[in-house]
């Protein structure tokens, strides 16, 4: 049969012997009846149900998922213990029993963040380092040595579960209390972990270190492992001031223990110092998290330590189930796996201050200390503990840890309460409900609220909690939480230096890296429906207009192309047989429409040798077809009136087109520049130019003429709609009584023809079938429009014929195709 | 035999005109020279007339001979011409705003101006006369006629205008997005008589394009005959 | 720069826009007028360098096609030249016009009737909705009204038919479609002078 090794000292006992014979500690401290509670409300010591902890990602604060996203990527300090860089920077990361204390710092610290943490610990199962191992030997385990912390988070543990408020170690893991840890522990590790003790810890050491039994530890740490009562109050003091009072309602135990031990004069200082300044109201200007904080600090993250209670937890741990939180502390206590020099730091770290301020032990079978826990006056009196002043220093302090430091913030006394609540937002009502029972305090920086303390008598008061969903998710599946706590013990990195030197995973195994990454608003669009259905409806419509229809086939673009050659071909050869032959089968057109009919009544009522506006709005391209409309009109004119024609265009070409209109194909009229007509040119700015003319008209013109008003009519020859449009309206209002004649071409008159019906245009002339009705009025002159007209004619028969049989056999021929393809 | 500068035009005509009208055939390279050719002569041509019309007789000129009131009057036009000039380089285009926003305001306002005095009104105006009597008892028109068709233009113009309204709600029962009942009906409405406007205007279009064809074909006939002979 | 763009456009604006319902002095507002006529002339000369420069660095590039580059620059600077050297009605440009521009505009369009013609019969082959049926309909009915037959007008649809197409149907949709235009005219330029959008480079908000 084996021997059981006492979880405490690490004496060696028979396999059925209930207590060490060394320490008279409990050497089955079982956690059995704790798994047993099936999947009842999650209650404080309940066993965590499985549950994927990525579900819950998404819920979880974006700096929170940003810090596990970069714990998880590791950082090189994290994984080796020997990693110098974590030996520089974590100078007071000692816990001796980090398995214990580190878990539920990790997890209760951040719960999403430190669970992540807690898992990534587990993950690394790195060997105990040699000097551990070696200490585990040679220490000699002492039943009243005050346990020197083992870490920020394990005190908080430890005296929480001393106040019995908190779950076993499992739960307590999940506990919301560890926002309230991370939050504490932050300032003590960033203290420490500039490398540059304080003056109180620089004593403590210089105390310490005569009793360091190994050169890797500090100095801070040798009593404890000696096993001097005096110098492992020294250590848990230094601890006790500077890091203890991360933890939470206990760490005044050990602080007081620790004044009590007497070991450190300067602590009372510190304590009355505490009390009467830093912890109060005034402690928030002296937040520790003020202190020049270091980079792996930043990280707040706690050490990669998950902790778990050994399956195999001694029996005397039953006892506790009463009161959860003590069974916690019995199970971190009684790691199996922890060294014996370890587990000789637990008990003793919290006995004192059951010798000072707990009368006595209510429990026989728990260990003094862990009674002691419970008891009311060590926590009040402890929470009077304040040793933090030496923390703060402003300077460096990323935002996230301003924010932590600030008044509202440091968790101090009562009102650390709601400062913590206001710390980590989101931390649910169970955990508030704990903190309400289990005040928490900053023994470490500051004095504990005596009338929200905790105290023992309100243990019990406080009911077990329901867990949030999350919390449950974050809780550690694995119910063997002695391999928890060894993967733990082995994976943290391990301390060169300082108080914590040679400890590890004490402190945050993770680099939660300061960022003032500002918050992510979103920018979406915030459309309604009705938005939404606009946006769809236009798009719809604007899809249907411009989707292009795909090349089925080249035979198809073939056959494209030879219809349009044979489209030319047919056209070519019909125009150039009818100009040969200059046939006159058509007729020109007999009925005449009311606004060229009005056109011509105007050009024929206008005062003889009275000034008359032609503008030239088109483009050469179109000049066949706008000469053929405008000369017969225009020559009607002065065959009739003889009218002064004054020229100007808003096109560049109307320049020359003017010239080739009075040079060319009035020719025979001998028309005079300067005395029958004027040539403006060219009007630059289209609007403005338009306006401008009609506004003021240029000099050079007739000398009678000042106004565009003066004009007996206004002819517009144009092309195109808008032009024509441009010219009604830029001299309404302007143009007087000089009414408006437009010839146009035949695609612009759709446009304009609004214009003849509201009255703005007092006639229109369209395209080639108007010229052939004014020329017709002309007395058949100039001709050009009898010269087309039959060509003209069959053209647009043929057309009507190629649209009509192409229309129907193409229409028949893509439902046949659409119909195919259907099938 | 002397050669005139009209032959000399009669053959360059015919000759872009047959490069052109080869794009019938299909695209080659004697139709991208004549366009590229055709292009950069219109280019240069609306230079040469912008410099004629506007540069010289408007800014160069009265800078030159006119007196000092009127070169600096002249002073801020031709401080923005320079600015508007900047838009050739990237590196300067930004100095070009002032000038660019003198032209966009100037423009702006008159195209309000007209569209609001010269088509709004007058067209609003127009639509409601339809079915005034006493209107159409002035034009000696019949007003039943004057009635019907102002109805059928009324309609017309309303309805072309809810046909590019967007306005929709998703209907809930099957999630898609349709317009009003009404709304849909005009729309549609609308829809016939945009398609009968734009047929109108693609036959005037078409009807002027065989007009070029014609004129065009008796052009060249014309030369080849000036060529071989009178026709 | 962009205020001073802004607060330009938005004043000459406002002052111009006056003018057609104020008694704005005439001859202030012409004045504001005339050098707008200026700086358009200018412009004239960005687009044409824009031209030039990009054929030119189509050339110095040797991309494709950078040979018919060669005939457009080349055009481009001898019709300027010659167009300097005399007048706008003078032979050179009278002559380019008559030679080059006219026929190849004219000969353009008439590439556009036999395509107009192809687009039109193929229509019905890709769209056979209501829409194009109507409007291959208008289509055939006005182009028969335009036309007459040998022994006078087309029955009905040159008498009856057309003028009625043209004169109320069409114009019900041109209406629309006007006063469409002139809204938006309308909204983009109360737009533009309340420098909500800013088209000459002072950003939009």
């Amino acid at each position: 049969m084996n021997d059981i090794k006492c979880p405490i000292c690490g004496e060696m006992n028979s396999a059925n012997s209930e207590t060490c014979s060394n320490c008279l500690s409990q050497l089955r401290q079982g956690t059995d009846a704790l798994r047993d509670l099936g999947k009842r409300p999650i209650q404080p010591g309940q066993v965590p149900t499985k549950k994927t902890t990525s579900e819950l990602e998404p819920i979880l604060p974006q700096w929170l998922q940003d810090a596990r996203s970069q714990t998880s990527s590791t950082p090189s300090w994290q994984e080796g213990d020997n990693n110098p860089q974590i030996n520089n920077q974590m100078p007071l990361q000692q816990p001796p029993k980090p398995s214990v204390g580190a878990k539920p710092v990790a997890s209760s610290g951040l719960p999403d963040l430190l669970a992540g943490l807690q898992s990534q610990a587990n993950e690394e199962e790195d060997e105990l380092p040699s000097w551990l191992t070696g200490l585990a030997g040679g220490v000699e385990p002492t039943k009243a040595k005050p346990q020197e912390p083992p870490s920020f988070g394990s005190r908080r543990v430890e005296l929480r579960g001393g106040t019995g408020q908190l779950p076993p170690l499992k739960n307590q893991s999940e506990s919301a209390a560890a926002p309230r840890i991370t939050a504490t522990q932050a300032p003590s590790e960033k203290r420490g972990g500039t490398g540059e003790l304080p003056p109180w810890l620089a004593e403590t050491m210089a105390n310490d270190v005569r009793g360091q039994t190994t050169d890797d530890l500090p100095g801070w740490q040798a009593p404890s492992v000696q096993g001097g009562v005096p110098e492992a109050a020294q250590s848990v003091d230094t601890f006790g001031v500077g890091l203890a009072g991360l933890g939470e309602s206990d760490a005044p135990v050990v602080d007081n223990s620790f004044a009590q031990s007497g070991g450190l004069d300067w602590m009372n200082g510190l304590q009355s110092a505490g009390e009467s300044a830093e912890f109060k109201d005034d402690v928030q200007d002296q937040s520790p998290f003020d202190s020049g904080t270091p980079d792996w600090l930043s990280g707040s993250g706690v050490p990669a330590v998950a902790t778990s209670v050994s399956n195999d937890t001694p029996d005397w741990l039953a006892s506790l189930d009463a009161g959860p939180a003590q069974s916690d502390v019995v199970e971190q206590a009684s790691s199996s796996d922890t060294p014996s020099w370890l587990s000789a730091f637990e008990s003793p770290s919290v006995q004192p201050a059951v010798v000072n301020d707990a009368p006595s032990l209510s429990n026989d079978d728990a260990p003094a200390w862990l009674s002691g826990l419970g008891s009311e006056q060590s926590s009040s009196s402890a929470f009077s503990e304040p040793p933090v002043a030496p923390v703060s220093s402003a300077s460096a302090t990323p935002d996230w840890m301003n924010d932590l430091g600030s008044p509202s913030n440091v968790p101090v006394v009562s009102a650390s309460n709601d400062n913590l609540n206001s710390l980590f937002s989101e931390t649910p009502d169970w955990l508030s409900k704990v903190e309400g029972g289990n005040p928490v305090t900053d023994p470490f920086f500051g004095k504990a609220d005596t009338s929200n303390a905790f105290a023992p008598g309100t243990m019990d008061d406080v009911a077990p909690a329901d867990l949030p969903s999350w919390v449950q998710a974050m809780r550690p599946v694995d119910t063997s939480v002695i391999s928890g706590s060894q993967a733990s013990t082995r994976s943290g990195a391990s301390e060169a230096k300082g108080p914590l030197a040679g400890l590890q995973g004490v402190l945050p195994a993770m680099s939660f890296l300061p960022t003032s990454k500002p918050r992510a608003y979103s920018i979406k669009l915030q459309a309604t429906d009705e938005h939404q259905g606009h946006s769809a409806l236009m798009e719809k419509i604007i899809e249907a207009e411009t989707t292009p229809l795909p090349i089925v086939s080249i035979e198809r673009v073939i056959s494209q192309r030879g219809l349009r050659r044979s489209l030319f071909v047919i056209y070519a050869l019909m125009i150039i047989a009818v100009l040969l032959v200059q046939t006159r089968i058509f007729s020109l057109p007999v009925a005449v429409p009311i606004e060229i009919n009005s056109a011509i009544s105007v050009a024929e009522n206008i005062a003889e040798n009275s000034p008359v506006l032609v503008v030239f709005d088109y483009d050469p391209g179109l000049s066949s077809e706008m000469e053929a409309i405008a000369v017969p009109l225009v020559d009607h004119m002065i065959l009739l009136k003889h009218p002064r024609l004054t020229f100007v265009s808003t096109s560049p070409y109307g320049d020359a087109l003017a010239e080739r209109f009075i040079s060319v194909s009035l020719r025979d009229r001998n028309y005079q520049r300067g005395i029958q007509f004027v040539n403006f040119g060219y009007l630059p700015g289209g609007l403005a130019g338009v306006r401008v003319f009609a506004s003021a008209m240029p000099q050079g013109g007739f000398s009678d003429v000042t106004a565009i008003n003066q004009f007996s009519a206004i002819v517009v020859i144009t092309d195109n709609a808008d032009d024509g449009r441009v010219w009604i309206e830029q001299t309404n209002g302007l143009r007087g009584s000089a009414p408006i004649l437009i010839a146009s071409s035949a695609q612009a008159s759709p446009m304009l023809y609004p214009y003849y019906r509201s009255g703005q245009v007092a006639g229109m002339i369209n395209g080639l079938h108007g010229a052939a009705i004014v020329e017709q009025r002309n007395a058949g002159l100039p001709g050009t429009a009898r010269r087309y007209w039959d060509a003209y004619a069959i053209s647009l028969f043929l057309a009507v014929g190629f649209i009509l049989l192409g229309g129907l056999w193409n229409l028949f021929a893509g439902l046949n195709a659409k119909k195919l393809e259907a099938q | 035999m002397p050669v005139s500068l009209d032959f000399i035009g009669g053959v360059i005509g015919f000759a872009f005109t047959i490069m052109i009208l080869s794009y019938l055939i299909g695209d080659n390279p004697l139709y991208r020279i004549a366009s590229y050719t055709f292009v950069g002569v219109s280019a240069g041509y609306i230079a040469t007339i912008a410099y004629w019309h506007v540069l010289l007789p408007k800014l160069i000129l009265p800078f030159i001979s006119g007196g000092s009131s009127e070169r600096l009057l002249l002073g801020v036009p031709l401080l923005f011409s320079t600015l508007v000039l900047m838009k050739i380089s990237p590196r300067l285009t930004r100095l070009a705003s002032p000038a660019m926003a003198y032209l966009v305001g100037v423009g702006t306002a008159l195209a309000i101006g007209g569209a609001l005095s010269g088509t709004l009104v007058p067209q609003f105006f127009s639509l409601i006369n339809a079915f005034d009597a006493d209107i159409a008892t002035a034009r000696n028109a019949n007003f039943l006629e004057e009635l019907v068709e102002g109805g059928i233009i009324l309609a017309g113009a309303i309805s072309t205008l809810v046909y590019f309204h967007y306005g929709a709600k998703k209907h809930s029962e099957d999630g898609a997005v349709k317009r009003m009942g009404l709304i849909e009906l005009l729309a549609w409405v609308g829809s016939i008589f945009i398609a009968i406007t734009l047929g109108v205007i693609f036959a005037g279009v078409f009807s002027a394009a065989v007009t070029a064809l014609i004129e065009r074909v008796h052009v060249v006939l014309l030369f080849i005959f000036s060529l071989i002979g009178p026709v | 720069m962009r205020a001073l763009a802004v607060l330009i456009a938005v004043s000459v604006g406002l002052v111009t826009l006056a003018g057609y319902f104020l008694p704005v002095q005439v001859p202030f507002l012409n004045l504001i007028l005339s050098w707008a006529l200026i700086m358009a002339g200018t412009a004239t000369f960005i687009g044409v360098f824009n031209l030039i420069s990009m054929h030119g660095l189509k050339i110095t590039r040797r991309e494709k096609g950078s040979g018919y580059s060669v005939f457009l620059i080349l055009a481009v600077f001898s019709t300027f030249a010659l167009g300097l050297s005399s007048s706008p009605t003078g032979v050179p440009l009278t002559f380019l016009f008559n030679a080059i521009i006219l026929p190849t505009q004219t000969s353009l369009m008439a590439v556009l009737a036999i395509t107009l013609l192809y687009s039109a019969i193929r229509l019905l082959r890709y769209r056979p909705t209501m829409m194009s049926i109507v409007f291959l309909i208008s289509v055939i009915v006005i182009l028969l009204g335009y036309v007459t037959l040998p022994f006078g007008d087309v029955p009905i649809i040159s008498t009856w038919i057309r003028p009625w197409v043209m004169q109320v149907l069409a114009v019900g949709g041109a209406r629309g479609l006007l006063l469409g235009i002139a809204l938006g005219t309308l909204v983009t330029g109360l737009r533009v002078l309340f420098a909500v959008d800013r088209p000459y480079g002072g950003g939009n908000k």
